[in-house]
């Protein structure tokens, strides 16, 4: 492994405990960080926990944002209409929006259902074999936290709509239930990819238990 | 030894309890659960209850977006459109709110609003908006449990709530103009509608059901009378023409009009049902037919053919219609001579409350009435044509004066047999035979005569060679005209001319007046003794030519002012020729001196002149003989002349452009134009519109 030709001295190794927030260095039974008054955790399978706790919500908001409307469009000719994501995806296709098709698909649909193989991928990896190198991970977290907020396109997508579609008995677009679900949704896996911490990969390659 | 060991407290870490290992945040996500959980359930118990309502058509059913409404308020979405089994109807499948849903049970009715546009106005305008909706109506009185499948019905239901109208069955002959939704009127008014118009299960009419709407039904009774009030009628009766349209509606689909003339009738029963007759005339006249008053049964017998009767015309008792005639048939009936007879056989009802019985009379009375006035006053009963042109006929029950006597057959079978006389009907054949006798008088044959004569002598007229020939005749005479102005003889003065013409015509018509052979053969022997005459002179040719030849001499030597002169002179000459009244004079003595020359040679074809022509051309081929002599020395002539005239040449060569002679020549010449210019126009307009001459322009 990359890791094992270039070892490296860890905090962990050298007995200390690292602040996420500062980056402060202490010892290693220091609860709170002197500096920035920051919870200093040794205990890295809460970390862990917490990864799964928000990503268990995520999922759990992401199944009914995905069945419930998400727009509720009336107007004078057609009366209500109702639309989930997948529904606008598809009706998109059919009006031959390729490009807006496609945007929409991969912000709402592509980009958290990634993220969760992601998350879940990278938390499985601690416990048993990793097949990609530590690096990778680490990129790949990297790559999940910046990506995921661009899955909230479709919730600002909505609430822009719906601001400015009020044209009173012509034409109405109101959010659905789906579009706080899916808020949600997406800010619980934004938390979790916040909560996973990247050192958990590399103290994995040093040996120490998870 | 080795001091003993620092005793190592035996620290083990206080256990941690698995709850405690638990992060905090595992809150959220059991929290997330619980809600979703919950929201699922809710959205799954409430639902609603699914309802199957086959319609023939969804058209404009939309799944998920059309509504069902109670009261124009929503109950419930569409949420399938599809077919049932045997792809006969489509069948919707409808989620009603799970409050309502109790409430839909057996008799409620389902139909799809959509806009219609009828005689009658516009209904469901608002469904052109929001699109197309189911309409659902039902009661809180609980009447069934729900069919698994309703049948949608085709139109909205008339009875939108029990109690807000009455339903009436109709039966008539035919559909006339009725038509689906047609209105139905109670004095003028649109009470309610036709629906569901059919030919009856025998076949023999139809029958149509009727909503009243409330609370106009409760002014229907056993005696209300139906009457098609369709299209519009026009009566020709004493009092004029009438024209009777109830209302542009009925006028289009058609209606029905109610009324209950007489009181007394009672309440409807469950199923009521009402004939519609055919305008409000007959529904009141059958008024005294439809109640309950007794109605005795007569017959009459009619030996001579009577044509025109109907079922139903009229049973008149000194003019008032007692009853109406029921039956037209042919019996036969047992002569004294022992053999049968073959008659026609006309029952009728007559209404003893109309004859002054009273209301409850029965046939005795009406009998016992009858038979007296049979005996007493001759009453008999004949067949009689009314109207304006007698067109319909009635049984009348009249006195006759000079009756044979007669007494009612009490014992004819089916009915008693009112003595009857001959027929009233003559009044119109008499009136129309003698409309046909004057028409006949009047002369119209010598009418054609005349007329076909006096297109004969017009014909005749215009056949004519004359009228033929006088277009042609005043050609000819225009052409001869334009010769004679064409000719150089004009020089001579036409006033001579002009005499000499009516001289000759004058001499002519002499001629032709005189009818005398003789004088024209003598005359002919004077041209022949001319002719003679000439042929001497034409020996005299050779000197002439010398003596022309002198001229030539002479006109070198003339001196040329005057010939400008003597040129000028005969140019103005010419100019005023031209613009005398002469000129135009001439072709009137022309003419008469063509007609003189028709009479006379016709004349001489008759007095057998040829003869004397004969001798005339004798002489002529002589002098033309002399001529041909002196002929021979024309060509001398010619050379002096072709000098002469070289000189003459000369002469005008010599003149200025602008010398008052060739101002002159232009001049004449321009009048000359003009003058052909004249002529040329008449001669056009003859030529295009020869009948001009004639009428005048």
């Amino acid at each position: 492994m990359e890791s094992n030709r270039h070892p490296t001295l860890t905090a962990r190794a050298a007995g200390l405990i690292g602040c996420r927030a500062c980056g402060r260095v202490s010892p290693g039974d220091t609860s709170v960080c002197p500096r920035c008054g920051g919870a200093l955790e040794p205990d890295r399978n809460l970390s862990l926990q917490r990864v799964w706790a928000w990503m268990a919500a995520g999922i759990i908001c992401y199944i009914p944002a995905n069945l419930y409307p998400m727009l509720r469009t009336s107007t004078v000719a057609t009366g209500t209409a109702e639309n989930t994501i997948m529904g606008g995806v598809v009706e998109l296709v059919h009006a031959h929006e390729w490009a807006v098709a496609g945007i929409v698909f991969a912000a709402s649909v592509l980009v958290p259902i990634a993220k969760f193989i992601a998350i879940a991928a990278l938390a499985i990896s601690l416990r048993g074999r990793a097949t990609m190198s530590s690096h990778r991970r680490h990129k790949l977290l990297e790559i999940m936290d910046f990506i995921g907020r661009w899955s909230m396109v479709d919730v600002f997508v909505v609430a822009i709509l719906s601001s400015l579609v009020q044209l009173g008995y012509v034409v109405n677009i109101h959010p659905g239930p789906a579009a706080a679900l899916f808020a949600l949704s997406v800010a619980f896996t934004m938390l979790a990819a916040q909560s996973f911490d990247p050192r958990l990969i590399w103290e994995k390659d040093q040996g120490y238990p998870a | 030894m080795s001091p003993d060991p620092i005793a190592q407290p035996d620290i083990s870490p206080a256990p941690v309890s698995w709850l405690n290992r638990l992060s905090i945040v595992w809150v959220v996500p059991i929290l997330a659960l619980i809600v979703s959980l919950g929201v699922a359930w809710k959205t799954f118990h409430d639902r609603g209850v699914p309802i199957r309502i086959t319609f023939s058509d969804a058209a404009g059913l939309v799944p998920g977006q059309s509504v069902l409404k109670y009261r124009q308020v929503v109950v419930g979405k569409v949420e399938k459109v599809g077919f049932t089994e045997d792809l006969r109807a489509t069948l919707v499948t409808v989620r009603v709110d799970k409050d309502m849903a109790p409430h839909i049970d057996s008799e409620a009715q389902f139909w799809v609003a959509r806009p219609q546009i009828g005689f009658n106005g516009i209904s469901g305008l608002d469904t052109v908006l929001s699109g197309v909706f189911i309409e659902g109506l039902w009661d809180k009185a609980f009447s069934g449990p729900p069919p698994a499948v309703f049948t949608g019905l085709e139109t909205p239901p008339l009875a939108e709530t029990p109690g807000s109208g009455s339903w009436v069955t109709l039966t008539a002959p035919d559909g006339g103009s009725l038509i689906e939704g047609a209105p139905v009127l109670y004095r003028g008014i649109k009470v309610g509608q036709l629906r569901n118009l059919r030919v009856n299960e025998s076949g023999d009419g139809v029958t149509i059901n009727a909503f009243i709407e409330a609370p106009y039904d409760k002014r229907l009774t056993s005696s209300t009378l139906f009457w098609n009030t369709s299209g519009f009628s026009v009566s020709l009766g004493a009092s004029g023409v009438k024209l009777n349209v109830r209302s542009l509606s009925s006028l289009i689909q058609g209606g029905v009009e109610f009324n209950t003339l007489v009181s007394g009738g009672k309440p409807l029963g469950p199923d009521p049902s009402f004939r519609i007759f055919a305008d409000e005339a007959t529904a009141r006249d059958s008024i005294f037919a439809d109640t309950a008053d007794v109605r005795v049964a007569l017959s009459i017998r009619l030996d001579g053919a009577v044509r025109g009767l109907k079922l139903g015309d009229p049973v008149n008792l000194r003019g008032v219609k007692v009853g109406e005639i029921t039956n037209i048939g042919i019996a036969t009936a047992p002569t004294d001579q022992g053999g049968a007879t073959v008659f026609q056989r006309i029952d009728f009802d007559v209404t003893p409350a109309r004859m002054g019985l009273p209301r409850n009379a029965d046939a005795a009375a009406v009998l016992a009435l009858l038979s007296e006035e049979v005996d007493q006053k001759n009453l008999r009963a004949r067949v009689a044509s009314t109207g304006l042109l007698g067109g319909s006929l009635v049984v009348e029950l009249i006195g006759v004066e000079d009756a044979a006597p007669a007494q009612i057959d009490m014992g004819a079978k089916p009915n008693p047999v009112l003595p009857t006389v001959a027929p009233d009907i003559s009044d119109f054949s008499a009136s129309a035979e003698g409309v046909m006798s004057r028409i006949s008088a009047l002369p119209i044959e010598e009418v054609m005569e005349s007329t076909i004569s006096l297109l004969d002598t017009t014909t005749a007229l215009i056949g004519q060679d004359e009228t033929q020939q006088v277009p042609g005749a005043v050609l000819a005479l225009i052409d001869e005209a334009r010769g004679v102005v064409g000719s150089p003889d004009l020089q001579a003065a036409p006033g001579a001319l002009r005499k000499v013409l009516d001289e000759t015509g004058r001499f002519m018509a002499d001629l032709s007046e005189a009818g005398t052979v003789d004088s024209i053969t003598g005359a002919m022997t004077t041209a022949s003794e001319a002719a003679q005459a000439v042929t001497d002179s034409v020996a005299g040719v050779p000197k002439l030519v010398e003596t022309l030849n002198e001229i030539g001499e002479t006109a070198k030597t003339l001196p040329l002012q005057e010939v400008t002169q003597n040129a000028a002179d005969l140019t103005a000459s010419l100019n005023k020729l031209a613009s005398s009244t002469d000129m135009e004079a001439l072709p009137k003595s022309l003419t008469e001196s063509l007609d003189a020359l028709t009479v006379m040679l016709t004349d001489l074809e008759q007095g057998g002149a040829t003869e004397n022509l004969n001798e005339t051309l004798g002489s002529a081929r002589k002098a033309a003989d002399a001529v041909a002599e002196a002929s021979t020395q024309l060509p001398a002539l010619t050379d002096k002349l072709d000098r002469v005239i070289r000189n003459i040449d000369a002469v005008l060569a010599s003149y200025g452009e602008r010398s008052a002679f060739n101002t002159e020549t232009v001049a004449t010449l321009r009048q000359l134009r003009k003058t052909a210019a004249s002529f040329d126009g008449l001669i056009r307009m003859l030529q295009r519109n020869p009948q001009s001459l004639i009428l005048g322009r």
